[in-house]
């Protein structure tokens, strides 16, 4: 693996070293090693079945669900190892949010998907400062102007892309450090598209976003840095700019400009 | 060349490459009779000459219509979105050229009887340089060749030394005999037009390195 590029210099959020990922006696990552930059989208791009989605889930540590799944060597965010034995999960993925291809709002209304996080976390003292939080995350997500009225609607009733903004909502509520998209948009028409992604330009002046995505012209606009997997292993990361107008690696731009290899 | 998974990528890269390459080839053939001008004089082919500047307007428009069809399909990135970036500025480039070509034909039409003391082909031979160096270029594009575009760059800096031994051969002329300086200031003139299409040449060599290496030389 090679870095490509000059990467501006930045506070380094989260360092992946040496990760090595197991589902039962399959290896699905080949001791990944590389750094994301604080409050940047790093976009992570490769064939389907290459980890991309395994790799998101080591940083909140999602991937302890599986039973067969085993994670070894050292996931850092801001310089302290996630998987020592005195973190506690659940708060970790307070700090690093999660959202997922499919928008998978809670079947209650749209002020509860969002009050459902601050709610278990106490981060509300009063029902005040809880509808506060629910009133200030649906502005970040650039849903409130849409919802205002509706607040006791269900949020299955939203079309696809207010959901997943729905989703971004509940994410941010519980003020995370770190949001990860897993294919935010696969499921939603450009226009949809185009608000979230608008929206991600947004929350990276207060969030680090780590994105995957099939669609390379995403990466390109909405990320800083890229990292390529291939098979299981990070064959190439470094400035976004440089992977998609002059890649190392022959792996990467045969990927990107869709040619076989 | 590895291939696209999707066959009619290739083919729409390939074709524009060959727009480009058809283009070139009409771009030789102009120069080569507007230089071949300078030497015979026979006047009667300024209407071919000037039927060949419309194709190679109309080259270009197609060149530039088709590229920007092709990006608005595929959306290419890395060393195709190059290609086709630079097919574009080629093209442009070769129409300019085509430019420079009319205007060394409309000035020996303009020059008329060439004075009976004006012994020197030194700017035939300037004429030569650049057409030799005009095909390098193209050469250079169809073999996406590193090493003939630096053979370009460097050819034209013997180019531009004609020149200016051209020029300065004229200036005597003209202090010599000045019943003919209007003659002599065609020439000059026509001498700058091949240093011209000299220097695109060199533009289309430099892009050719874009196109190949991916770096702004
Ligand atoms: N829950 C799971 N159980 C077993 N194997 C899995 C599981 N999730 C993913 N894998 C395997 O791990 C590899 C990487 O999958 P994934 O991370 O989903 O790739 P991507 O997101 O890049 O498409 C694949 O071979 C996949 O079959
Ligand atoms: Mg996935």
């Amino acid at each position: 693996m090679k870095k490509s590029g000059n990467l501006m210099s930045s506070k380094i959020k989260i360092s992946s070293k040496d990760v090595s990922v197991f589902y039962s006696q399959n290896k699905a990552l080949n001791n990944i090693t590389f750094d994301i930059d604080e409050k940047k989208v790093t976009s992570l791009i490769g064939p389907s079945g290459c980890g991309k989605s395994t790799f998101l889930r080591c940083l909140n540590r999602m991937n302890d669900t599986i039973d067969i799944c085993k994670v070894k060597g050292k996931v850092l965010i801001d310089n302290e190892d996630i998987y020592a034995p005195n973190v506690d999960p659940v708060l970790l993925r307070a700090r690093v949010g999660m959202v997922f291809q499919k928008p998978n709002p809670f079947p209650k209304s749209i002020f509860d998907n969002v009050a459902y996080g601050p709610s278990i976390h106490g981060l509300a003292s009063s029902k005040d400062e809880l509808e506060n939080i629910v009133l200030t995350s649906l502005q970040r997500a650039g849903l409130y102007k849409e919802v205002k009225n509706r607040l006791s609607e269900t949020g299955t009733s939203l079309s696809g892309g207010q959901q997943q903004r729905l989703c971004i909502a509940r994410a941010i509520a519980v003020s995370p450090e770190i949001i990860l998209m897993d294919e935010p948009c696969s499921a939603l028409d450009p226009i949809a598209t185009a608000i979230v992604e608008e929206l991600i330009d947004e929350l990276v002046k207060n969030y680090t976003i780590v994105i995957v995505t099939h669609s390379m012209q995403q990466a390109a606009r909405v990320s800083q840095n890229t990292a390529f997997f291939h098979m299981g292993n990070l064959i190439e990361f470094g400035s976004t700019q440089k992977i998609f107008s002059t890649p190392q690696f022959k792996q990467t731009q045969d990927y990107i400009t869709g040619k076989i290899g | 060349m590895d291939k696209h998974i999707v066959t009619s990528y290739d083919n729409d890269l390939e074709y524009i490459k060959i727009l480009i390459i058809e283009m070139g080839v009409l771009l030789e053939k102009q120069t080569f009779e507007a230089i071949e001008l300078i030497k015979l004089h026979n006047l009667k082919i300024m209407p071919t000459i000037r039927e060949t500047e419309k194709k190679i307007n109309s080259a270009e428009k197609r060149i530039r219509e088709y590229s920007t069809n092709t990006l608005t399909k595929r959306q290419p990135l890395a060393d195709d979105l190059r290609k086709i970036i630079v097919s574009i500025k080629i093209a442009s480039t070769l129409e300019r050229i085509g430019d420079h070509a009319e205007n060394i034909a409309n000035r020996i039409e303009q020059a008329k009887i060439v004075p009976t003391n004006y012994l020197t082909d030194s700017i035939y031979r300037l004429g030569q340089s650049v057409i030799k160096n005009l095909s390098q270029a193209l050469t250079a594009y169809d073999q996406n060749s590193i090493t003939l575009s630096k053979n370009v760059s460097l050819e034209d800096k013997k180019i531009d030394l004609l020149y200016e031994t051209c020029f300065r051969e004229h200036l005597v002329l003209m202090m010599e005999d000045n019943k003919n300086i209007s003659y002599f200031t065609q020439m000059l003139f026509i001498a700058k037009e091949l240093e011209r299409i000299g220097d695109l040449c060199k533009n289309i060599a430099k892009e050719v390195s874009y196109s190949v290496e991916g770096k702004i030389s």
